[in-house]
C-alpha cells in the first residue's frame, strides 16, 4: 500500500544500498497482522455487552520510533560521533552542500546516509568525496526513521570520532516528527523559496538546532528578505542558530564547518 | 503524509498489547492528539479505515481527545494558549517562549472484548 495515500501498490519496505549495489539489503514492510476472523456478530458496537475491559496503555505512537532513536543516539555517542540529519524541501541544495562541505573535513572519518524514494544518484554524487556512504530508498516513504538509520549505521560501521551526516528524504512535513537520534538537526533552505518558510512548515523549524540559508549568491536576483526570513523562524523556535551560505561559490562555508565541529 | 506510518504504529502497539489476552476485538481506541503535534487528523482517520480491515481493530471506534496548545513566555512568565507555534505573547508580545503542552500523541486506552 502507497505510504502517502493508501492506494494499493503491491507491499514494499525500504532498501539500503551502496553506490554501485554492493550490497542491497530489502525490508519488509510494517508488521501490521491481518487475519480472517468471523464476523458474525460485529454489528454490535461493544454497548454494556458485559466483556468490554478497559485497558490503559497511555503509550506515544511514536513510542517504537523514539526508543530505537535514543538506542542510535546511545551508539553515536559511546563512539563519539557526530551525527546530523538535514532537513529540507526538494530542491535546496543537500546533496551539493554535501558536496562542498565533506572535502573540509578531511582529517576526520566522515560517513553519510542518502534518503531518497528511488535512485543512487546522490549516494553516487557523494561517492565521488571520498565519505564512506549508504543509500536508503524509501519507495513510497516520505521519511527517513530510526529504523533504518539503525539498519544503515550496522551496515556502515562508522568509526568512532567520526562525522556521519544523514541527507534526509527532501520534505519540509513528515520527517520533523522522526527522531533518527541524531546529535543535532540542520533545516536547509534556499533563498528562492519565500521568507515564509519557516510559518508554513513550523514543526520542522520548531525540531532543529541549525538554519542553513544556502544559494545567498542569487540574493541580488529573488525577493527574499533574510531578516524577515530569520525573525518568523525565531517565531517559531528561538533556539534557532544562522548560517548563510553559498553552497557552490564557498560563501559562509567556514562559518558552517566551525558550527559543526563545535 | 506520514499518516500511514502513524496509523501503523497505533495498529501495531495495540496489537502487541492484546497479545496475551484471548480478545474477539478491540472495540474503541482512545487517542490524545495535540493541537501542536504535527499530525493531520483527517489523514489520520483516512490511513486508519483503510488499515484496520483484517485486524482484531477491524469494528473500533476512535475517540479523539485534542490537548490545546500551552506556552510559557520566556521574557514574562505569562502562560498561554496558542494553536500556532508562531504566536506571541498576548502580554509582552515576547515570541521565545517554552511550549508545556499540545504536543502530545499517545494511545490512552482502549476497550476490548473478550472471546
Amino acid at each position: 500500500m502507497c505510504d502517502t495515500c493508501g492506494c494499493s501498490e503491491g507491499e514494499q519496505g525500504y532498501s539500503i544500498a551502496y553506490p554501485d549495489r554492493s550490497v542491497e539489503k530489502v525490508t519488509e514492510t510494517q508488521n501490521v497482522e491481518f487475519h480472517t476472523h468471523s464476523h458474525g456478530h460485529d454489528n454490535e458496537h461493544g454497548h454494556g455487552h458485559g466483556h468490554g475491559e478497559v485497558v490503559e496503555l497511555a503509550t506515544p505512537v511514536l513510542n517504537k520510533n523514539n526508543l530505537l532513536a535514543e538506542r542510535n543516539r546511545g551508539y553515536f555517542e559511546a563512539k563519539n560521533i557526530k551525527a546530523f540529519n538535514l532537513v529540507s524541501s526538494p530542491g535546496s541544495g543537500k546533496t551539493t552542500l554535501l558536496e562542498k562541505l565533506i572535502p573540509r573535513f578531511n582529517q576526520i572519518k566522515t560517513y553519510v546516509i542518502e534518503g531518497d524514494q528511488q535512485t543512487l544518484n546522490d549516494a553516487q554524487r557523494i561517492d565521488k568525496t571520498g565519505a564512506k556512504v549508504i543509500q536508503i530508498n524509501t519507495g513510497n516513504g516520505c521519511h527517513l526513521d530510526a529504523d533504518m538509520i539503525n539498519q544503515a549505521v550496522k551496515e556502515l560501521n562508522p568509526a568512532n570520532e567520526s562525522l556521519l551526516f544523514i541527507e534526509n528524504v527532501g520534505n519540509l512535513v513528515c520527517p520533523a516528527l522522526f527522531d533518527l537520534g541524531e546529535k543535532s538537526r540542520l533545516v536547509i533552505t534556499s533563498v528562492t523559496e519565500g521568507a515564509d518558510k519557516p510559518l508554513k512548515y513550523p514543526n520542522m523549524f520548531e525540531t532543529s538546532q541549525l538554519c542553513i540559508i544556502n544559494k545567498i549568491d542569487l540574493l541580488p536576483y529573488v525577493d527574499f528578505d533574510v531578516e524577515v526570513f530569520k525573525s518568523n523562524a525565531l517565531k517559531i523556535n528561538h533556539h534557532l542558530d544562522f548560517v548563510e551560505v553559498s553552497a557552490t561559490k564557498g560563501d559562509g562555508m567556514d562559518k558552517l564547518e566551525q558550527w559543526i565541529l563545535a | 503524509m506520514h499518516e500511514f506510518s502513524l496509523a501503523t504504529n497505533i495498529i501495531e502497539i495495540i496489537q502487541e498489547s492484546v497479545k496475551e489476552k484471548n480478545i474477539n476485538q478491540v472495540t474503541k481506541v482512545v487517542l490524545e492528539i495535540g493541537e501542536l503535534s504535527g499530525v493531520e487528523e483527517s489523514a489520520l482517520d483516512t490511513a486508519l479505515e483503510s488499515l484496520i480491515p483484517g485486524t482484531v481493530l477491524a469494528n473500533a471506534v476512535f475517540e479523539k481527545t485534542h490537548t490545546p496548545g500551552k506556552a510559557k513566555c520566556y521574557t514574562c512568565n505569562t502562560e498561554y494558549q496558542l494553536s500556532d507555534l508562531f504566536e506571541i505573547c498576548p502580554k509582552c508580545q515576547g515570541y521565545e517562549k517554552e511550549i508545556i503542552s499540545g504536543k502530545e500523541f499517545n494511545i490512552l486506552s482502549i476497550e476490548i472484548e473478550s472471546v
